[in-house]
């Protein structure tokens, strides 16, 4: 090994998609940059691959929800291959009585809501622009890179934060601070009275995380999610499922000159004086560099990786108390042909559909959850990617790929024989609307929250490398010793899921750490 | 006709302490309840002759030190108690109790696990210091973020720029405990399950909220409210007042009419009169018409607006932003009059924790199950029981040798899921109770003299709180502070000019007893023209 293979001016650890656009950004500024990744497989967790042989679909999450536009420019990443099947998906609730509610302003969508209630579809819009206006004042602090500690760019945030929040109009700006603190669930009990509404917009703001739909801090995350949505495109389905995300970030980071290497776990970040001096990994060997960021788990990165005597004992006891909390498995289908969905026109396939009939049957889903089990009428988000991007699947067959949420990663007596007991309700759930589709599946693949950890290491299967909760939000993510993404380390960043803004197939953490790490300056 | 400077409407705590702090600033004031006595969900009752008791609440008391020295509660015959903090038994007859003596409540927690004594340390110094930043805020009038005046976006700038100046590491304790599920917040302190339930029932008791529910840790503080800093360590006492909680009502009005102001009971307001959208004064029920230039409501958010107002006269969209004020009641009440001293042969021998009550807990699931249940509004299964005593402290309550026992249920529904309350569902819930009690105490059932059972709309009815909700509304974190008891009402002005809200629906609710009262006060002493009202310790 010659010398400038062991010398970098960066090393990223985990190419997941914000390790990926990490070492991009780094790149793209003219830094030498190794990625390294402990799995044989780019990506993480955005993943693609087969049900059963010929047919493949996203392994976990499905959608393209909150990219900002701005990294999908910076990286070029439609010249590196990220190509669309379907641009700004619809969400579709879907009704038993099929008069399924698309979410939308649009005058014939808000026709089939008066159905359900003349007022609800007065006041949809109006609820829609509201979240709109309190996603504009909170947006632009998920953009901000929320610094901690130094209170003079904290109080000139506030100020600014106060000084939007001020042009709002006194009636929204009240209605923000009731809203802010609260739960989805009063927020739209306050504001609607069609239950499937309420359910599907209240799973909405919940899906993949472990509070339930009155938890406090949930009308937050709707907001926040608001505020994602609107820098990015909404809900996307990327050709070739996430895969094909991650096949392009990949492509993107290549380009910039990122070496990229895939089966090297890193063993050890090493420290020399408090400063980052590189990492060694499993098999020995040694890479050196004076900037490190890594997008595992701030308590891997830091317990594992640094090593607890680098730390102060509150830092410690901080990280050690991290809550991730499993709550959403993922049912992929390999079917020899599409389902019928009852009251659905052909064209509205390929949209994305929320199934949970109530608030209160969400709520229940979520109380049977958190003492080990799970509800026979599951809350799920399923979409058909076939639909839209037809080579996922041989000729005039499909996929069919269905988030679950509120499923335990430990249920109560194991999971043992559970697993079939919990794919029947889905199907028999996913029946009442499509009474075909048990004879179209040929094949099926179950990823509970424990297959998670297994499969990508994410600890009890949480999505989010610490739960987007109230508590481990904003100044407190990833831990209140930690906010933002630098480290009492010098040259040591934090640049994953764990960090503000969070979860989310965001990319924010990843960008915000690179550029960050570049503003201070540490170089070789 | 009959005219004064103030009035104030309702005789609890809040509107009692606001005419106390009114009627010492100067203010002419009259009060008038509607019920026979003072003190409203406080107020005590005769179970059968010889046995006295307060109705509906569990009869410990939380008043502020500076309202006890204010209002010179003491002079009139105020006394209070304090014992030691309570008792939780497990139904394998486990058991922890609450010691106001450092070592005696140190050997205790070390007898379940020698390191959570030594977190007790720094759990009681975080709780003490989360109450001192509290009490910062709890010292001044909300400011009311959404009010279009320079002030009000100075004071929040300012208040940004204090925010911003806390040592970092304050700040994140801060959010720790408003925002944490409480469960998670014990764990991150004690190892024992024992000791952390004991702390999360008698915290959680009389909430809405579960111990699972994210920022339900903060209830873990209350407790600590009235304890001295710097004391060695033990655990926060409960308080009594002799005579009961009654007494600090009868303080109080003592208080009011020694510096010329009026207390009228029987007295119900049917009507606020308005000229000209002012409030002008209340009509009774009797008939009589009572003018003032200010008037106070100690009734509730929904009950003062839904009840005193014709609709009309309250701005567009006003009532329904009312009737979106979350109240529900959550506690049940068990009164019962014993014959003797009931055993309970787990604790040890004349265990002086007994006098501040004693809780039966099972786990912390169990009480997360307990708070599902209330809201999917089922009979209670295994709701959280928390009994008291009085009569070990105060012998004056009951024939010699003796005893009332008053027993608070909590996460019992206003209304069940499929049907109001029945005499028949009331009679299962207390059976259901003493017998979860007389699995503790042998012969515990033959000791029962009398018995009643209160559920929330009983407490409705009789004490008018809307839902049978002490709190006047949930204090959950979308209904506290500048949001109490809605965002750009938070200053005790209400739509109506010269009407003010001084109960608990108002800040600081159900955080301060009293606290409302005292706050409406310094704010209609102001627009009455009088000095400004100045509590110790704080400025109002």
């Amino acid at each position: 090994m010659s010398l400038s293979d062991r010398h970098f001016d960066a090393i990223v650890i985990g190419a997941g998609h914000n390790g990926l656009i990490a070492a991009s950004y780094l790149a793209k500024a003219g830094r030498r940059v190794l990625l390294l990744e402990a799995s044989t497989r780019l990506g993480g967790a955005l993943t693609t691959a087969e049900v059963s042989p010929d047919y493949r679909v996203s392994t976990a999450a499905h959608l393209l929800d909150a990219l900002p536009r701005r990294i999908e420019k910076d990286l070029k990443l439609a010249r590196h291959g990220l190509r669309y099947a379907k641009r700004t998906v619809q969400t579709i609730a879907l009704d038993h009585d099929l008069n399924h509610i698309t979410l939308s302003s649009k005058r014939s969508d808000l026709d089939i809501l008066r159905r359900h209630s003349p007022a609800d579809a007065a006041a949809y819009p109006r609820f829609a622009a509201r979240m709109k206006s309190y996603a504009g004042v909170l947006g632009p602090l998920l953009q901000d890179m929320l610094p901690a500690g130094a209170p003079e760019p904290l109080s000139r945030r506030l100020r600014r934060l106060i000084w939007r929040a001020e042009r709002l109009g006194s009636e929204t700006l009240e209605d923000l601070m009731r809203q802010l603190p609260g739960s989805i669930g009063d927020m739209l009990d306050d504001a609607f009275e069609t239950p499937l509404l309420k359910g599907a917009l209240a799973l909405d703001a919940v899906i993949g995380t472990g509070e339930g739909p009155y938890s406090a801090g949930t009308a937050l995350n709707a907001i926040t999610r608001k505020g994602l949505r609107s820098i990015s495109n909404g809900p996307h389905i990327v050709e070739g499922g996430l895969g094909g995300f991650t096949d392009a970030l990949s492509a993107a980071a290549a380009s910039f000159g990122v070496i990229i290497r895939a089966a090297t776990d890193v063993k050890r970040i090493l420290i020399v004086d408090g400063m980052v001096r590189g990492v060694e990994t499993q098999s020995g060997d040694v890479y050196e560099a004076p900037l490190v960021l890594s997008s595992a788990h701030p308590r891997e990165t830091m317990l594992g990786m640094v090593g607890a005597k680098y730390l102060d004992a509150g830092l410690v006891k901080q990280l050690t108390e991290i809550v991730d909390t499993g709550a959403t498995a993922k049912l992929n289908l390999s079917l020899d042909g599409l389902p019928t969905i009852q009251g659905l026109s052909p064209q509205e396939y390929g949209a994305r559909f929320l199934i949970t009939p109530s608030l209160a049957s969400l709520d229940g889903a979520y109380a049977a959850f958190k003492h080990g089990g799970f509800a026979t009428d599951l809350p799920l988000e399923m979409t058909i990617p076939s639909v839209t991007d037809a080579p996922l699947a041989p000729p005039g067959q499909h996929v069919m790929s269905i988030v679950i949420q509120y499923v335990p990663y430990q249920a109560t007596g194991g999971w043992e024989g559970s697993r079939d007991r919990l794919v029947d309700h889905v199907i028999e759930t996913l029946s009442e609307f499509a009474p075909d589709l048990r004879d179209r599946i040929v094949a099926g693949e179950l990823m509970l929250p424990q297959d998670f950890e297994r499969k990508f290491g994410l600890v009890n299967g949480g999505w989010y490398h610490g739960d987007m909760r109230l508590d481990q939000l904003l100044t407190s993510r990833p831990a209140p010793g930690l906010a933002r993404f630098s480290t009492p380390l010098r040259g040591l960043y934090l640049c994953g899921a764990g960090s503000h803004p969070g979860g989310g197939i965001c990319g924010l953490p990843g960008e915000y750490a690179a550029r960050l790490a570049l503003s201070e300056g540490v170089r070789a | 006709m009959e005219r004064h400077d103030a009035i104030v409407i309702g005789g609890g705590l809040n509107g009692l302490t606001a005419a106390a702090y009114l009627a010492r600033a100067g203010v002419d004031v009259l009060l008038v309840e509607r019920n026979e006595r003072l003190g409203s969900a406080a107020a005590g009752y005769d179970i059968r002759p010889g046995f006295r008791m307060p109705r509906f609440t569990l009869g410990t008391v939380s008043l502020p030190a500076h309202t006890v020295s204010d209002l010179e509660l003491t002079k009139f015959g105020l006394r209070l108690m304090r014992v030691d903090g309570g008792i939780s038994l497990t139904g394998e007859g486990r058991y922890h109790a609450s010691y106001r003596d450092g070592l005696m409540h140190r050997r205790e927690l070390a007898r379940l696990s020698v390191k959570d004594a030594d977190a007790w340390t720094r759990f009681r110094r975080d709780m003490l210091r989360a109450n001192l930043a509290l009490r910062d805020v709890l010292a001044h009038p909300m400011r009311d973020p959404s009010r279009r005046t320079l002030a009000a976006f100075r004071g929040l700038l300012s208040g940004a720029d204090k925010v911003a100046a806390k040592p970092s590491e304050d700040m994140h304790d801060l959010l720790r405990i408003w925002s944490m599920p409480m469960a998670d917040f014990l764990d991150s302190y004690f190892t024992s399950d024992l000791i952390k339930l004991h702390l999360a029932a008698k915290a959680l008791a009389g909430t809405t909220l579960g111990p699972y529910s994210p920022s339900s840790a903060r209830f873990l503080m209350n407790a600590f409210m009235g304890e001295a800093e710097g004391a060695a360590g033990g655990a926060p006492a409960t308080v009594l007042a002799m005579g009961g909680p009654e007494a600090v009502a009868n303080a109080l009005a003592a208080s009011i009419e020694a510096h010329g102001g009026r207390v009228r009971t029987e007295a119900e307001v049917t009507d606020v009169i308005l000229r000209d959208g002012k409030a002008r004064g209340v009509a009774l029920a009797d008939g009589a018409e009572v003018y003032a230039n200010a008037i106070l409501s100690d009734l509730d958010l929904k009950r003062t607006f839904l009840a005193l107002f014709p609709w009309n006269e309250l701005p567009k969209g006003f009532v329904e932003r009312v009737s979106r004020f979350r109240m529900r009641g959550v506690t049940a009440k068990i009164n019962l009059a014993l014959d003797a001293m009931p055993e309970f042969p787990a604790l040890p021998d004349g265990c002086p924790a007994l006098q501040g009550g004693l809780r039966l807990v099972t786990s912390m699931m169990s009480l997360e199950r307990a708070y599902d249940d209330w809201r999917d509004h089922l009979p209670p299964r295994l709701p959280l029981v928390e009994m008291l005593i009085p009569s070990m402290t105060d012998r004056s309550l009951a024939p010699q040798g003796k005893h009332v026992m008053s027993v608070a249920v909590h996460y019992v529904p206003e209304f069940l899921h499929d049907g109001p309350w029945s005499n028949e569902r009331r009679d299962r819930l207390s059976d259901l109770v003493i017998s979860e009690i007389a699995a503790h105490s042998p012969d515990f059932k033959d000791k029962i003299l009398s018995t009643e059972t209160l559920v929330p709309p009983d407490i409705e009815s009789e004490v008018g709180l809307t839902a049978g909700d002490f709190e006047q509304g949930e204090m959950t974190l979308d209904q506290m502070f500048f949001n109490r008891p809605m965002p750009g009402l938070a200053g005790y002005d209400t739509p109506i000019a010269n009407f003010y809200l001084c109960s608990g629906s108002a800040h600081p609710g159900a955080l301060e007893t009293g606290g409302a009262g005292a706050g409406a006060a310094a704010r209609v002493a102001v627009a009455l023209g009088h000095a400004p009202i100045h509590r110790k310790g704080s400025v109002l």
